[in-house]
């Protein structure tokens, strides 16, 4: 995350960003937050099934 | 003063149930169904999660990581076609900062026992998102790297 560069007498120190950028994470968790909801609605349709053939 | 930014992005997801229309769209609809799954837990209903399943009607939810922001999930349903989509608009807030505004479509494509649903997510994303904490953290984690990099003699 850190580079260095010598010009002339003077070394540069560059910290270089993250490679994502906040507002991508950003975009990739709430992403992933909608993946975990629609995961859990499965997760509860098939329940429904399950206890309907148990007890139709 | 810090220049504002907006980032515009589109997703989606799909996702196929092996149930019929009707059972999946009545989980969207019925709010004590649509708290365990999109809530977490049925009883979001008692500590405040609110669907008012209508055109025009609202949907918040309140949540966030313990010792992080709070985060607000206000939306307003815009269309609503029984067992084939619905459209709504969402306004997020962290510590009251507004940090996205999005429009929202699922589309529900029934055949026979199984469904398959499509969600489409497009918003503009705020410079508000990053929290003054959240911004603190980066910075603790830069100057981390920079004392690691000194340290090993990099620099």
């Amino acid at each position: 995350m850190v580079t260095t560069e010598k010009v002339g007498r003077t070394r540069m120190c560059r910290i270089e960003r993250a490679a994502m950028t906040a507002v991508e994470q950003w975009i990739v968790d709430r992403r992933r937050s909608w993946e975990t909801r629609l995961d859990r609605l499965g997760d509860l349709l098939g329940e429904e099934a399950a206890n309907q053939k148990e007890n139709p | 003063m810090t220049p504002s930014t907006v980032t515009h992005d589109t997703f989606v997801i799909e996702r196929t149930y092996d149930v019929p229309v009707a059972t999946v769209f009545r989980a969207w609809a019925d709010p004590k169904r649509k708290a365990r799954w999109f809530a977490g837990s049925a009883d979001a209903l008692a500590a405040g999660y609110e669907l008012d399943f209508r055109v025009g009607g609202r949907e918040v939810n309140r949540g966030g990581p313990p010792g992080g922001p709070v985060y607000t999930y206000d939306a307003e349903f815009r269309d609503i076609v029984a067992e084939q989509r619905i459209v709504w608009t969402t306004e997020l807030l962290a510590d009251g900062t507004r940090i996205s505004v999005t429009v929202a479509t699922v589309e529900f494509h029934g055949s026979g026992e199984s469904t398959r649903l499509v969600l489409t997510e497009q918003g503009a994303y705020l410079d508000g998102h990053e929290t003054p904490a959240q911004r603190e953290h980066g910075t603790r984690l830069l100057l981390d790297s920079l004392a690691a990099a000194l340290a090993a003699g990099e620099i």
